[in-house]
């Protein structure tokens, strides 16, 4: 879901600008047509990232609002989604920082390698169940759990390159680092997640 | 020098020339513990693609008909887009701001050195100096090296409005005379020396 492999051709982005300068001057209007146009992509690209319906729904509202207040500053340089993707991943990716310093603790894949006591009574309670007949809610869950379970910047990348199909470069750009450090992260998350889905995909 | 992750991910990914690809898989070879092997890595890569996708937006109109509800109560609230940033009358970066400060100060430097400076050589004393004070100051004011005044009284004017104060001085003569009106009485302080 490429911000800029998506614009169809010109007359949309032609359309899609004199939308724009409608919003600027304060049509309201013209910005639902545009929200009416991006929500799915916006709302899927949120959800891919906190993998809670509810919350992407919020996320994706707070970021519409704030293009709408910031619509002023935008110049037309990219295309109207790449400008709003930015500002969609700002806030998901605020909130997803905020949310981790409030509590949430990243996944400790030496745990699930053999250091977990052989006398316990109870399965740890993210250990999968057998797995012969998973259903896709049951795989979209598992899926869900381990993907939240990721640091911030863990997730980011590898939700950014898996399902969303940035390359490299597009990801360092969304998130504001290097490609260097992308391409590591992407070692470390896609690592943690084979610890924590090895057996859905073993037996898919 | 790319380090074996960034190294391994660009292999997974594909973005390796076969020799690069050679050398990753040698690695690999001598620690099979260190990372995930491309089959996996591609079949992760799908699992994600096939059911990680997110579900639909349920109740596309409502989501939208909320977003402009909110934006209309903000705006109500005075928050409206910052639609004069799109249009602005003039618009300059910090730095031409910089430059066009740097010169203006310039240009009124030469302009300063060119008109004022001359003027005012001889060390000016334009004050509303207390006609009393005037009068009676026995302290010499620094004289001036090129023409020996300790000082050129510009003007001169008095607290009180029945009195007027004209300074005049004779280049000539090195001498300035207050020319004062409606002075009946020399003030106590006055000691002429």
């Amino acid at each position: 879901m490429r911000p800029e492999a998506t614009e169809s051709n010109e007359e949309t982005r032609a359309d899609e600008l004199h939308l724009v300068a409608k919003c600027q001057s304060g049509d309201t209007a013209a910005f639902g047509e545009l929200v009416t146009r991006y929500q799915n992509r916006a709302y899927a690209m949120i959800y891919n990232m906190v993998r809670n319906e509810q919350d992407a729904w919020d996320l994706a509202q707070d970021g519409f609002v704030k293009a709408w207040k910031s619509i002023g500053r935008f110049r037309g340089q990219s295309s109207f989604f790449t400008w709003l993707y930015r500002i969609l991943m700002n806030v998901t990716i605020d909130w997803l920082r905020k949310k981790q310093i409030e509590g949430g603790t990243e996944f400790d894949d030496t745990k699930a390698m053999g250091q977990i006591d052989a006398g316990a009574v109870t399965a740890p309670r993210d250990e999968p169940a057998p797995l012969a007949n998973l259903s896709d809610k049951e795989i979209r869950s598992r899926i869900d759990g381990a993907i939240s379970r990721l640091s911030e910047e863990h997730r980011t990348v590898v939700i950014l390159r898996e399902i969303e199909g940035l390359e490299y470069q597009e990801i360092a750009d969304a998130v504001g680092c290097s490609i260097g450090t992308v391409m590591s992260r992407l070692f470390y998350a896609r690592k943690k997640l084979q610890t924590m889905l090895k057996d859905v995909y073993e037996n898919l | 020098m790319k380090t074996f992750e960034e190294r391994h991910t660009a292999w997974v990914d594909g973005k390796l020339s076969p020799a690069e690809s050679a050398s990753v898989e040698a690695e690999l070879a001598s620690h099979p513990e260190a990372a995930l092997g491309k089959e996996e890595a591609l079949a992760l890569g799908s699992l994600l693609r096939l059911h990680g996708q997110a579900p639909k937006l349920a109740n596309p109109e409502f989501f939208t008909h909320q977003i402009l509800a909110r934006i209309e109560a903000e705006d109500r609230l005075g928050r409206a887009p910052d639609v004069e940033k799109a249009k602005p009358a003039f618009h300059w970066p910090v730095v031409h701001l910089g430059w066009a400060g740097v010169c203006s100060l310039l240009v009124a430097f030469i302009l300063f050195q060119m008109f004022v400076k001359p003027q005012s050589a001889v060390p000016r004393q334009t004050a509303n100096v207390p006609l009393a004070d005037l009068v009676s100051a026995p302290t010499p004011l620094p004289s001036s090296p090129e023409t020996g005044y300790g000082a050129e009284i510009v003007s001169a004017s008095s607290p009180d409005p029945n009195i007027s104060v004209t300074p005049v001085h004779s280049t000539n003569d090195r001498v300035t005379v207050l020319w004062v009106d409606g002075l009946d009485y020399l003030p106590a302080s006055y000691h002429p020396h």
